[in-house]
């Protein structure tokens, strides 16, 4: 599947669904569709592997789910940050910018 | 803190939805579904067709089955379940396949029993702490004599005054064993023989001992105006004073003085040797009082063994430093070599550890290594035969394997799932060799302790597994899994799935690759077997040996006889009396052909030794000797070789007459007769110099083994006639011939020493049974490498015919062709044997060398073996080929039975 598209660095998944969900509760399609736009359809998700994430992150306490009736009329399951969350949430972006501009310095001192 | 909360709370989240399984599984399912229908309604809108949109959506989506499974491993514990299912899965397995579990089980079982065994026994002597208050800073205190690191004991001057000047240690102790008569005052009744333990005041406190009734031993008991009191142990309290609650404050009589008994202690009190008295005294009371011989003054009457704790921060160095200026004899010049001042020439302290009752030292090493090396050649004998076991399962299993490989399991699942049975295998056999172990060491311990003729004390020795002989217990199971369930677990899983799942056994597939690890097995197994059988053999040799050795002496029918206990060198006249008159009385008596006096007993132990030399010029030599009266040598059998024997008239002359053995013929006057040399005895006299008494050789005796069996005797024996004036001493034993006419002889003698002397203790023992006693050790050392070597061949035959069944069964197809070429059976035996046997004849021979080997290690351990010659080799090699013929022979024959059109048929 030859696509231009990077694939996702591995373990930013959670991340990417903790970020999603501090603006409100959704659902998994919901989750899927806010990265892919945000990211302006630069990322590559196999959308399903968002549910193993999502059932890891429950073991963790990072979200909460309850079956809600969607905009469609059908009852989906909503996910919602919970305290805990927020908390890792915080955590991995802190250590996820430290790391990016680790890197960024590596790359210009190379090209200097 | 809060991580471990965070912990729990997933553990609980996961535990609750393993439980609600079912509802997450419809409920991702339902999720997903909605998840693809948006997808596909959204692509759809993009301007896909329905079909297109679907597709897309999938593919966006990715597997679901495998996603299902991912967000599985948060339900519940997986990686747990999947232990648990490969142990369900084992279990049937093995119930399944009861003959082989049963054979496996036991194999290891057997094997990890005896290693536990041997281990328990070693931990027990070598590394469980001695049972004493605080044992981890004890210390043994001992004198170097001459230099040489011997453990010798201190005079009670030098205990006193190290334990008051010491500044390293506390709690200095001084024990001295021995035996004592026990009596009643109320007369009546017999005097026990019972241990007695001679003690300082502060050897209980010390030592942490409390008492059951009544008071251990104080501090105040061993002053010089102390009332003289006794501790009974609870053993003694039971046996002889049936439980009696008044015990405490009871008058009773040791060695003829009245003394008061203090109190019970408790059973677990062992004090610093294993084997426990039954009665504890102060050792100046009892020197006071006469019970004991020796001189509290003396500096030299060295007799007492001496334990301390360090203090905190001092070392063991220090300690040495600071009482050896306090015995050493370094003030007075160095006694000439050989003389037997020089024996008792004291040079310094040593401090030991003494955290356990046997040192964790380099002799401790030497002695348990070949033990170490023994057992766990069992062990890999065993895991060898299980691995050729287990290749041979998985050679009949490969239907199975390659069925679960097809639909799917991994190879890495699968060599977990053989491991797990091997591991289930282990475990068993772990649990039998525990128990095997424990029961073993018990038994033995009981057995040893009551083979021993003469009550010295208690053997208090704590057998039960420590915590360290679980953990080696674990430890040997998990190496047997690995050794002998890896390679098979690998082998069976490396499959070709067409021809495995078609049923062909490999005919010249991989063949050779596996091969190659069988063989080794094979090999090492006979090799081990050798060494094993080499090791059994040399310890029966030694034991017949060192028991063969008395062949000059014939003491079948000799009785050794007691009355009273002897008082260290100080028995009161009128027990000397008393024993004059049995000697003299119990000589009449019918039954008794005749008898001897003699000052040491034969086989009771090493003898005494005298320094002596042939000629003015010759160092002296160390020679055990004994001095008996006339009829010593007819009472034993023991045969005049040259000269003459001792008459009666000798005792009257002033000349001093010996009688030697060939051997000390041959020691000191090489090639000649030796009747009527002069024999120089070198005493060391009270003032210290050396005193030098001449004795006429009237005759030599055969050689003949009399003392220790383990001792060096090699340089002879020397006979010395006792003087009347020792005779009259009563501290000589009395020796009687039996002529067999009567079986009551013994009861005889002993209503004869009541009549003489009723209070007094009376001991009559055959002598063999002296011999017996000193052979207890070697014996079982025997039987135990013997059992070991039989279990190790037993199993080797059981490999060695698993291997034979196993190779025919692999080439049953290669067989068949060949038979239905027309080759004859017999030929085809003979290809299939002719490797097998080429595999034995190298395991041999490796076997041969590193028996070799093994030969020098036991040489290491000090104790005299007879190493097995080569006519013992050969014919333990010869057993083991034969042994080896028939275990090939049979199964090969067995598999030639099949008809070669119905193995063929089978493809």
């Amino acid at each position: 599947m030859p696509t231009g598209k990077p694939e996702i660095l591995p373990g930013t998944l959670e991340m990417l669904a903790l970020k999603t969900l501090s603006f409100g509760p959704l659902h998994g399609y919901g989750i899927a569709g806010h990265i892919q736009r945000l990211s302006g359809d630069a990322l590559r998700v196999e959308e399903g592997s968002l549910y193993p994430a999502l059932q890891r992150m429950q073991a963790k306490g990072w979200v909460r789910s309850e079956w809600k009736q969607s905009p469609t009329g059908r009852r989906a399951r909503y996910y919602t940050l919970t305290a805990a969350g927020r908390k890792q949430l915080a955590g991995e972006a802190e250590s996820f910018d430290r790391t990016v501009a680790a890197i960024a310095r590596v790359m210009r001192a190379a090209e200097a | 803190m809060r991580r471990l909360v965070t912990r729990l709370r997933e553990l609980a989240w996961r535990a609750h939805a393993r439980l609600r399984r079912g509802t997450l599984e419809r409920e991702l399912d339902d999720e997903m579904r909605f998840h693809r229908e948006l997808l596909a309604r959204d692509l759809e809108r993009d301007g896909l067709s329905a079909a297109q949109a679907r597709e897309a959506a999938s593919r966006r989506f990715g597997n679901t089955l495998r996603l299902r499974e991912r967000s599985a491993d948060v339900w519940g514990f997986p990686q747990l379940e999947t232990v648990l299912q490969d142990l369900r899965y084992g279990a049937r397995a093995l119930r399944r396949a009861p003959g082989f579990t049963g054979v496996a089980v036991c194999a290891t079982g057997l094997a990890i029993g005896v290693n536990c065994a041997f281990f328990t026994l070693v931990d027990s002597l070598v590394w469980k702490p001695i049972p004493v208050a605080d044992a981890s800073s004890m210390v043994a205190l001992v004198t170097s004599i001459a230099n040489r690191e011997t453990n010798g004991r201190f005079s009670h001057a030098e205990y006193m005054d190290i334990a008051g000047r010491t500044r390293t240690l506390r709690d200095v102790t001084a024990f001295a064993p021995g035996r004592i008569a026990l009596a009643d005052p109320a007369g009546g009744r017999r005097a026990l023989a019972v241990g007695a333990g001679f003690v300082s005041g502060n050897y209980f406190a010390a030592l942490g001992g409390v008492a059951e009734r009544g008071r251990v031993l104080v501090a105040g008991d061993d002053e010089p105006d102390a009332p003289p009191v006794v501790v009974i142990s609870e053993r003694l309290w039971r046996s002889a004073f049936a439980e009696a609650a008044g015990v405490v404050g009871r008058d009773v009589i040791v060695n003829g003085v009245h003394v008061t008994v203090a109190g019970v202690a408790r059973r677990d009190f062992i004090g610093v040797t294993p084997v426990v008295p039954d009665v504890w005294m102060p050792v100046t009371v009892a020197a006071r009082l006469g019970i004991i011989g020796a001189s509290l003054a003396s500096r030299t009457d060295r007799f007492l063994a001496l334990h301390g704790h360090l203090r905190a921060g001092a070392t063991r160095e220090q300690a040495a430093a600071e009482s050896s200026p306090i015995v050493a004899d370094l003030a007075q010049p160095a006694p000439p070599a050989g003389s037997e001042l020089a024996d008792r020439w004291v040079t310094g302290v040593r401090v030991l550890p003494q955290t356990s009752l046997v040192p964790l030292d380099m002799q401790t090493a030497r002695i348990a290594l070949p033990g170490f090396v023994a057992v766990a050649l069992v062990l890999v004998i065993a895991c060898a035969n299980l691995a050729i076991l287990l290749l041979a399962r998985a050679l009949a299993r490969q239907r199975e394997v390659a069925v679960r490989m097809a639909v799917g399991a991994s190879r890495a699942r699968l060599v977990r799932q053989l491991l797990t049975e091997s591991a289930l295998i282990a475990a068993l056999g772990a649990v039998l060799g525990l128990a095997l172990a424990n029961w073993a060491v018990t038994a033995t311990a009981q057995a040893v302790v009551q083979r021993l003729p003469i009550s010295i004390g208690t053997l208090v020795l704590d057998l039960h597994p420590s915590g360290r002989v679980y953990l080696y217990t674990i430890a040997l199971g998990v190496a047997s899994v690995l050794v002998f369930g890896l390679v098979p677990a690998l082998h069976g899983t490396s499959l070709d799935l067409h021809t495995s799942l078609k049923g062909e056994d490999r005919l010249f597939g991989s063949r050779l690759r596996r091969s190659r690890f069988r063989d080794g097995l094979v090999a090492g197994q006979v090799a081990a077997c050798v060494v094993l059988g080499v090791a059994a053999a040399t310890l029966v040799r030694s034991l017949r040996e060192s028991l063969r050795a008395d062949t000059n002496l014939h003491v079948e029918q000799v009785l050794v006889a007691t009355l009273g206990i002897d008082g260290s060198g100080r028995t009161s006249p009128r027990l000397a009396a008393a024993r004059s008159e049995l000697a003299a009385r119990s000589g009449q008596l019918a039954g008794v052909e005749r008898t001897a006096r003699v000052t040491e007993v034969p086989f009771a132990g090493a003898w005494a030794s005298l320094h002596v030399a042939g000629r003015d010029e010759g160092l002296p030599r160390v020679l055990p000797y004994n001095v008996v009266t006339p009829g010593y040598f007819k009472v034993v059998g023991q045969r005049l070789l040259r000269g003459r024997g001792f008459s009666p008239a000798d005792s009257g002359a002033s000349a001093r007459v010996a009688i030697i053995t060939a051997a000390a013929a041959r020691t000191f006057w090489p090639g000649r007769e030796g009747v009527g040399q002069t024999l120089r005895a070198v005493h060391a006299s009270e003032t210290g110099a050396d005193v030098v008494t001449p004795y006429e050789v009237v005759g030599v005796v055969a050689d003949a083994r009399s003392g220790s069996l383990w001792a060096d005797d090699a340089a002879g024996y020397v006979f010395l006639l006792a003087t009347p004036r020792q005779v009259a001493g009563g501290d000589m034993a009395l020796l009687l011939r039996s002529d067999g006419s009567r079986r009551d002889l013994v009861p005889a003698l002993s209503r004869l020493a009541a009549d003489i002397d009723p209070t007094a203790p009376f001991e009559a023992t055959w002598v063999t049974r002296l011999l017996d006693a000193q052979a207890v050790p070697f014996r079982y050392a025997a039987a135990v490498a013997t059992m070991v070597g039989a279990l190790g061949l037993a199993l080797a035959a059981v490999g060695l015919y698993a291997v034979v069944a196993f190779s025919v069964r692999q080439r049953r197809r290669e067989v068949a062709v060949r038979v239905a070429l027309g080759a004859t059976p017999r030929d085809v035996l003979a290809a299939v044997l002719r490797r097998e046997i080429r595999l034995v004849v190298a395991g041999l021979g490796a076997g041969v060398v590193l028996a070799l080997g093994e030969a020098r290690l036991l040489g290491a351990t000090g104790i005299p073996f007879s190493p097995v010659g080569a006519g013992g080799f050969v014919a333990i090699l010869l057993f083991l080929l034969a042994v080896a013929l028939i275990a090939t022979a049979i199964p090969a024959r067995l598999a030639l039975r099949v008809d070669p059109m119905q193995a063929l048929r089978q493809e």
